[in-house]
C-alpha cells in the first residue's frame, strides 16, 4: 500500500501560505499530477510529501502510517528534480549507485539493481561517464534510474520535463508513463505545464495559491471546470468569458453580455435560478464556437464579428476577434481561410457553455 | 582567393608590433619580479669574497655549494623548518576544518541569528592581527603554552577570510542537492563530506595554499611566543642570522634557498592541481 495523503496541511513561509488546508488522497499506484502556475505551492505539496518540509497543520500519510516526523530517508521515497539535482563529481553508475551506498546494500546486489536499471533507461554503456559528459535527456534518465534503483513506494517528480527541448519533453512524456505501468509505484508529478498534465496524469489536482481547486481525471476538469481559475487554467487558447446578465425575453432567458445574447435552454435557466443577483459569467471554449458554415440553425447564439487575428496552425486556425468588451479567440477548421478585417457570422455551441458564480467564481451546474 | 593586399600586409604588421609590445611590456614584468629571487640563488653561490665585491657579480662563475652545507651547520635549519612546517601544516588543516563546517552551517542551515553571526565572522576581516596580539600573547601566557606547538598554532586555526570564501563557493551549490541527499539518507556531515568538499576542492586548495604561505612567513608570533632554540621557526632562524657580519651574507642567502624550497614545491604540486580545479568548475554545468 502505498496511498499518500495529504490531511488538512498547511505549510508557509513567513507571511506567503505555500499550501493552505490542502486534502487530497492519491490513490495507491495512480499517476497524480500536480498542476498550477509557478508559485502556487504545488511544489511545496510534494516536498512535503519527501519530509523536506514539515507541515505547520495537519498531517502527511504514507500507506497508512502519518509521515510528519519521520525523516525523509526512512519516507521510501525518491525524488526526480527539475535540474536533475545529479553530483557532478561523480561517474553515471556512483550517481545511480548513491542511495544504495548509504542503506549498506551489499556490492554485487547493489551492481545489479544500478544496471537492471541502468539497462531499463538506456544508460547502461554512460556508467563510466560524468553528468557534464551527458546531454539533457541523458542526465534526465539518470535522474531516474537514481530513482528507481531505490525501489521507493513513491516516486515524487518536480517538472523533470521542463528542462528538455520541446521534441525530447514530448518523447520522454510517453517513456514515463510507460516506466510507471512497468514500475507500478505511485507517482506524483508536479508540473506548471498543462498539456503535460492532461497526458500523462491518470488525475490531475489543479492547485492555485496554495489551495486546491479541483480534483478529477483530464476529461473531467477539461469538461467540467469547477470554477473560474480551472477553466482559465486548463485549455489552449484559453476559455472565453462573457460576463453578463439575465434577461428574460419573450418568456426566453437569455445571457445578455456587450459580446452578444446567449439564449439559455430551460435546463440551464433552472439551474442558473440559484444566481441572486441576476449576473453570470459565461464560460465558451475555442473550439465551441462554430462559423457559420458548419454550424446548423438552431436556437444558439450567434455572434457577428470582424476577424481581428488568424494564426494558422496548419490544421486549424485560431480566430481572434472582439466582441463587446472582451477578445474572443475561437478555434476553427482550416476549410477556409479566413482574412484579417473579413466579416464572420459565429454561433456559440450551447450545450457546451459553462457557467460561473461572478462573486464566487464557483461553476453552477444542476445537480 | 584574393591575393595579400597592401592593406592585408599592414594590419598583419600591427598585429606582430602589437604582440611584440605586449611581450616586451611582460618580460619587463617578469623581470622585475624575478630579479630579486634570481640574484638571491646568485648570492647564495658566491664565495665571502665576492660577495662583497664591486660591481655586483651577476652569476656565480665558480659555485660554492659548501654554502649550503655551512648554512645547515651553523643553525639547526632542518629543526627550524620541521617547526614551520607543523606550525604551518596544523594550521592549514585547523584552518580547512573549521572554516568549512562554519561555511556550511551558514550556506546550509537555517538557524536564528544566522546574519547577525555571519557580519560578526565577516567584522573579524577588518581587525588587524596586531590589536589582538598582546591579549593573545596573555592568554597564551596563562596558559602556559609558551615555547609549544600549541601557541604557535591554536591561534590561527580559525580564520573569518577561509569561513567568507567557502561559504560563498558553498551557496552556489544548488540545493537540490542537498535536497536529493537528504531523501537518499545522507545526513549533514556526509553531505559534506561526500558531496560538498569534492565539490569545493579548488576554493580549498587556494585555501590551503593561502594559509600555508601565511603560516609559512608568520615572524612577529613565532618570535614572541617561542625563545627555546627547539621551538624557533624558520623566519625567526633566517633573521638571526642576518644580523652578523657582512661576509657571511652568502650563508644567509643560502639558509634562505633552502627555507624557500619547501613553498616552491608546494606552489609546484599544487599549481596544478589548482589550474584543474578551476577549469572543471569552469566547465561543469
Amino acid at each position: 500500500m502505498s496511498r499518500v495523503v495529504f490531511d488538512h496541511v498547511t505549510k508557509s513561509f513567513g507571511d506567503v501560505v505555500a499550501v493552505a488546508d490542502l486534502s487530497l488522497e492519491v490513490h495507491d499506484k495512480e499517476f497524480l499530477v500536480l498542476l498550477g502556475p509557478s508559485g502556487c505551492g504545488k511544489s511545496t505539496a510534494l516536498r512535503l510529501v519527501a519530509g523536506l518540509e514539515d507541515p505547520a497543520e495537519g498531517n502527511i500519510i504514507i500507506g497508512d502510517r502519518i509521515v510528519n516526523n519521520v525523516e525523509a530517508k526512512n519516507r521510501n521515497v525518491a525524488m526526480v528534480f527539475q535540474n536533475y539535482a545529479l553530483f557532478p563529481h561523480m561517474s553515471v553508475y556512483d550517481n545511480m549507485a548513491f542511495g544504495l551506498r548509504m542503506r549498506r546494500i551489499p556490492r554485487r546486489e547493489r551492481d545489479q539493481k544500478v544496471l537492471d536499471a541502468a539497462r531499463m533507461l538506456g544508460l547502461q554503456d554512460l556508467l563510466r561517464r560524468r553528468p557534464g559528459e551527458l546531454s539533457g535527456g541523458q542526465r534526465q534518465r539518470v535522474a531516474l534510474g537514481r530513482a528507481i534503483v531505490r525501489n521507493p513506494s513513491v516516486f515524487l517528480m518536480d517538472e523533470p520535463l521542463s528542462n528538455l527541448d520541446a521534441k525530447l519533453r514530448v518523447q520522454t512524456r510517453r517513456e514515463l508513463v510507460k516506466l510507471h505501468r512497468q514500475l507500478e509505484t505511485t507517482v506524483i508529478f508536479v508540473t506548471h505545464d498543462q498539456v503535460e498534465a492532461m497526458t500523462m496524469g491518470a488525475r490531475i489536482a489543479i492547485i492555485h495559491e496554495g489551495a486546491l481547486q479541483q480534483v478529477g481525471d483530464p476529461q473531467e476538469v477539461y469538461q467540467h471546470p469547477a470554477n473560474l481559475f480551472v477553466a482559465s487554467f486548463i485549455g489552449s487558447p484559453a476559455m472565453n468569458f462573457f460576463h453578463s446578465e439575465l434577461r428574460l425575453h419573450d418568456d426566453q432567458l437569455m445571457a445578455h453580455s456587450s459580446g452578444g445574447r446567449f439564449p439559455l435552454s430551460e435546463e440551464q435557466a433552472r439551474a442558473l435560478a440559484v444566481l441572486k443577483e441576476g449576473k453570470v459569467i459565461v464560460g465558451v471554449r475555442p473550439e465551441h464556437i462554430l462559423p457559420d458554415w458548419e454550424a446548423e440553425e438552431g436556437p444558439e447564439a450567434g455572434l457577428d464579428v470582424v476577424v481581428d487575428t488568424v494564426e494558422s496552425m496548419g490544421h486549424e486556425q485560431h480566430v481572434t476577434f472582439s466582441a463587446g468588451d472582451t477578445t474572443v479567440v475561437a478555434r476553427l477548421d482550416a476549410a477556409r481561410s479566413l482574412q484579417e478585417g473579413e466579416r464572420l457570422r459565429l454561433r456559440i455551441d450551447r450545450a457546451h457553455m459553462h457557467f460561473f458564480d461572478p462573486d464566487s467564481g464557483q461553476r453552477i451546474e444542476r445537480e | 582567393m584574393d591575393l595579400p593586399t597592401a592593406r592585408q600586409g599592414v594590419e598583419r604588421y600591427r598585429r606582430w608590433a602589437g604582440y611584440a609590445l605586449r611581450y616586451a611590456v611582460l618580460l619587463v614584468v617578469a623581470g622585475i619580479v624575478v630579479f630579486p629571487i634570481y640574484m638571491t640563488v646568485v648570492n647564495s653561490l658566491l664565495s665571502s669574497t665576492s660577495i662583497i665585491a664591486w660591481p655586483p657579480e651577476l652569476f656565480p662563475f665558480d659555485p660554492q655549494w659548501d654554502n649550503f652545507r655551512k648554512a645547515l651547520d651553523e643553525v639547526p635549519l632542518m629543526r627550524y623548518m620541521l617547526n614551520s612546517l607543523i606550525m604551518a601544516g596544523v594550521i592549514v588543516i585547523g584552518q580547512l576544518v573549521t572554516s568549512a563546517l562554519a561555511a556550511y552551517a551558514f550556506a546550509f542551515l537555517r538557524f536564528p541569528g544566522r546574519t547577525f553571526l555571519f557580519i560578526l565572522f565577516l567584522s573579524t576581516l577588518m581587525v588587524p592581527w596586531e590589536v589582538s596580539i598582546v591579549p593573545n600573547f596573555q592568554t597564551i601566557q596563562r596558559l602556559d603554552w609558551l615555547d609549544s606547538y600549541q601557541a604557535l598554532t591554536v591561534p590561527f586555526l580559525a580564520t573569518g577570510l577561509g569561513t567568507f570564501l567557502l561559504r560563498q563557493h558553498f551557496l552556489t551549490i544548488p540545493q537540490e542537492l542537498r535536497d536529493a541527499a537528504a531523501i537518499d539518507g545522507y545526513g549533514h556531515i556526509r553531505f559534506l563530506i561526500f558531496v560538498v568538499l569534492p565539490l569545493s576542492r579548488a576554493v580549498l586548495a587556494a585555501l590551503a595554499v593561502f594559509g600555508f604561505l601565511q603560516a609559512w612567513n608568520q615572524y612577529l608570533w613565532p618570535l614572541l611566543v617561542t625563545n627555546e632554540e627547539n621551538m624557533r621557526t624558520v623566519q625567526i632562524g633566517l633573521a638571526a642570522l642576518r644580523g652578523r657580519e657582512v661576509d657571511t651574507f652568502n650563508i644567509t642567502m643560502a639558509a634562505t634557498v633552502i627555507s624557500a624550497l619547501p613553498i616552491l614545491i608546494m606552489l609546484v604540486l599544487f599549481q596544478r592541481q589548482l589550474v584543474r580545479g578551476l577549469t572543471a568548475g569552469a566547465l561543469k554545468g
